[in-house]
């Protein structure tokens, strides 16, 4: 017998790139799937993603394709706000492999993770990121990230009282 | 402040030193707009605090050591802003911090709730003792707990602002959970 047909949903980007992709895919993201929810009658139309562009979203859609079938972060119990807590930064193999792009190109990821709602992704995101900065002096920050001194005199000035602060915990 | 007699270049001083503390003044504001360019900048203020929260996992229970926080601080203005006013940054108070770090962390976790590690030190219990109303319940029922210090010690009725308590007995922390809100 014949799996049933999954349904396939168009999406359309801001640089009017569209995509069709398997409801299952799409529904990673908890802005589309509560989208999806609210239309009762099957709509040729795509759905508007006015805040993500098409490359972008093709490594969203990677992303969302190789994690299809597994479940959902649970809503916000109790349980899970203590692992919250309990941080790591590993990133498994795969989402390492996957999230090796270029600054911009994992800003923009990150970006348009959360605004789809996809926790896992950001997640990944987020510890790649914390991953570049851990360990780091504030000037070495500053070199990976391109960031320039832009503090005021007042500010240096009580950064250097902080110096001897910090030291002391 | 009267020029000295023997300074004749006194005025063409000052009016140099005020064009330069224009010049820097123009310089800085230049240098913000420019980070707030960046595709760092583009991150939201949530999202950033999360990357602060996760970039620091050295201590042995994964909380925040409290110099982490301040030196995120030193690398642009922006993050300086966040790290010190974000409440959630100053939330986890751990065995490790002195009282003046304990009463800076009071102090810039607002009305969050707050996580501590507790242990038997006298200062940081009557600092916290000092903050009735942010500390209200936990609950202690294993018999390897130390007791629970008094001065903490708030009606267990009373509605917990407390996210978990974690109870050490050095060097060991004992347990953590989390307390369930009323």
């Amino acid at each position: 017998m014949a799996a049933p047909a999954t349904q396939q949903i168009k999406i359309r980007c801001n640089d009017e790139k569209e995509f069709t992709v398997d409801r299952d895919v799409l529904e990673r993201s908890v802005l589309i799937k509560n989208m999806l929810e609210d239309v009762t009658e099957q709509q040729d139309a795509p759905i508007p993603l006015p805040n993500v562009s098409g490359p972008v979203m093709a490594k969203v859609l990677e992303y969302c394709t190789h994690h299809r079938g597994e479940p959902l972060p649970s809503a916000d119990t109790e349980q899970s706000q203590d692992e919250t807590r309990k941080r790591t930064t590993d990133i498994s193999e795969w989402d390492q492999k996957f999230i090796t792009v270029d600054q911009e190109m994992l800003f923009e990821i990150i970006l348009a993770a959360n605004y789809l709602d996809i926790k896992s992704l950001l997640d990944v995101g987020c510890k790649t990121v914390a991953n570049m900065i851990k360990g780091k002096t504030p000037e070495e920050i500053r070199k990976l990230f391109n960031i320039v001194n832009d503090f005021t005199p007042e500010e240096e000035a009580q950064i250097k009282k902080e110096n001897e602060w910090a030291e002391d915990r | 402040m009267e020029p000295h007699p023997f300074d004749p270049h006194f005025h063409l001083r000052s009016k140099l030193e005020e064009e330069i503390l224009e010049l820097e003044s123009r310089l800085q504001t230049l240098r913000l707009k420019r980070n707030a360019l960046l595709p760092i900048s583009s991150l939201p203020e949530e999202v950033l605090v999360e990357i602060f929260l996760l970039a620091n996992t050295s201590n042995k229970s994964g909380l925040v050591v409290s110099g982490w926080i301040v030196k995120m601080g030193w690398v642009c203005h922006t993050w300086r802003k966040l790290a010190l006013d974000h409440p959630l940054l100053w939330t986890e108070i751990t065995e490790e911090l002195c009282e003046r770090w304990t009463r800076e962390f009071l102090k810039r976790s607002g009305s969050a709730v707050i996580y501590l590690e507790i242990c038997h030190d006298e200062e940081q219990e009557d600092l916290l003792a000092t903050k009735p109303g942010r500390g209200s319940s936990y609950s202690n029922n294993t018999s390897s707990n130390p007791p629970i210090p008094g001065s903490v010690g708030v009606p267990i009725a009373t509605k917990p602002f407390f996210g978990s308590v974690s109870f050490t007995s050095n060097p060991e922390v004992v347990e953590m959970r989390r307390i369930q809100p009323r």
